[in-house]
């Protein structure tokens, strides 16, 4: 069978990458299948991929749930190894807000969600309020659209953000993917994944020899000393 | 001797597949020609069908097979209804995929992507569509058989044929560029 030259290889290959979606594409499918589709579509394989969970996260709510494992995603991703997620901070509008967040432990470093194990915390939340939202967010498909859609949507758009900068970091353009982080940062400057994002700027900084990269490399380690990221700060940075 | 049917896998759920076969519904769809904000009519409309029918998958296929099965229906629908209601052949990829990011970067990944599909365009419909699942999408030849709904040999007659037009579109391509430059050199001297 005729095999194709050099030339056109090339051409498929950066076309190939060309056409991929980005952050923004995704972000926007998302969202607007979660209108048509209602939330449930996007909840159910949080509940249905993650067998091991413990009875305390049905009463956490699931919202709360996928965004942990959503974090625990992406710090699998981006931490590797084993790692111990630090509290996800919720939107100031959800109920669950006053809830103490469970440490979500991911064993691998796969991002793969039904890896995702949800330790519960000693401080259960309120039961009703709790309740009523994981009643919202199990809606069947096609139920309209609830509160938790919107902040389901915009951890989306959080974590389409820090995956396009990874994967920028990965393809060692490391200005790209400070300008998406760059862009989270305005965006969601207090975003449930604001942490990543610091440390994820950190190591863009030192991959781009930016002169005040290792100082702020230190100052990040010095505040967050068990950073699930404090390994690739360290090796980024030059600070091992 | 009775027959022992194989274990059926457990189907993903719709979110699983929508997280890990997104990028490649949105590529096809991309590389059959769809262009401007029809990518993402189609694109939603495939997960819509996604999202009713997984229930019915029966894991006989590849779920990426299955899916591209949905996706090659519903752009040929789409191709029908724009036969009928002429739109603006205008590509507005850069309106849809360069929006927030490096403008460099992005205006080169942009000028590849319009190569290529510009390249594809010049081949017909049966062959571009296994150019591309062979050749961009690494699917195998009887996972092309079966997501077309033709047979292996077919798909190889295909592939050959589709090799050779997109390498003779790429001379073409050389031919004009290389055309390009001298008239332009020309012009400065």
């Amino acid at each position: 069978m005729s095999e194709l030259g050099p030339e056109a290889r090339r051409i498929l290959g950066a076309g190939r990458a060309g056409l991929e979606p980005s952050g923004e594409d995704r972000a926007r499918s998302r969202s607007a299948l979660a209108r048509r589709l209602g939330a449930g579509a996007f909840v159910a394989a949080t509940t249905a991929a993650a067998p091991t969970v413990g009875a305390a996260t049905a009463t956490l709510g699931v919202s709360l749930t996928t965004k942990l494992v959503i974090v625990a995603s992406v710090l699998g991703v981006l931490g590797g190894g084993v790692v111990v997620a630090r509290r996800a901070t919720p939107p100031a509008a959800n109920s669950v807000a006053s809830a103490s967040a469970p440490r979500v432990v991911a064993p691998t470093v796969s991002a793969t969600i039904s890896a995702a194990v949800v330790v519960p915390s000693t401080s259960p939340p309120a039961a009703s309020s709790v309740t009523a939202k994981a009643t919202n967010a199990v809606a069947p498909p096609m139920a309209p659209a609830s509160a938790s859609v919107s902040a389901s949507a915009g951890i989306d758009e959080e974590l389409a953000l820090l995956r396009d900068a990874q994967a920028a970091l990965a393809a060692g353009n490391a200005a790209l993917a400070k300008k998406l982080l760059d862009r989270h940062a305005a965006a969601f400057p207090t975003g449930s994944l604001a942490e990543e994002r610091k440390a994820l700027h950190v190591v863009a900084r030192c991959t781009t020899g930016d002169p005040g990269a290792r100082a702020a490399a230190t100052t990040y380690l010095a505040a967050n000393p068990g950073a699930p990221m404090a390994a690739r700060i360290r090796a980024a940075c030059g600070l091992e | 001797m009775t027959a022992v049917a194989a274990p059926r896998l457990p189907i993903p759920s719709f979110a699983e597949v929508y997280d890990e076969h997104f990028g490649f519904v949105w590529r096809t769809v991309r590389q059959l020609g769809v262009q401007g904000a029809t990518i993402d009519d189609v694109v939603q409309e495939t997960f819509i069908v996604v999202h009713r029918r997984l229930a019915e998958f029966e894991g006989r296929s590849s779920l990426k097979t299955w899916l591209y099965g949905i996706v090659r229906r519903i752009v040929r629908d789409e191709r029908r209804r724009l036969t009928r209601k002429p739109t603006s052949p205008v590509d507005d990829y850069d309106a849809i995929a360069g929006e927030g990011h490096d403008p460099g970067n992005q205006a080169e990944r942009a000028e590849a992507a319009r190569l290529l599909l510009r390249l594809l365009a010049e081949l017909s419909d049966d062959r571009r569509e296994v150019f591309v699942l062979v050749e961009l999408e690494q699917m195998t030849a009887p996972e092309v058989a079966e997501a077309t709904g033709t047979n292996v040999n077919t798909v190889y007659t295909r592939l050959r044929a589709a090799r050779g037009d997109f390498a003779a579109a790429v001379e073409r391509h050389r031919a004009r560029d290389a055309a390009f430059v001298v008239t332009a050199g020309q012009e400065g001297t």
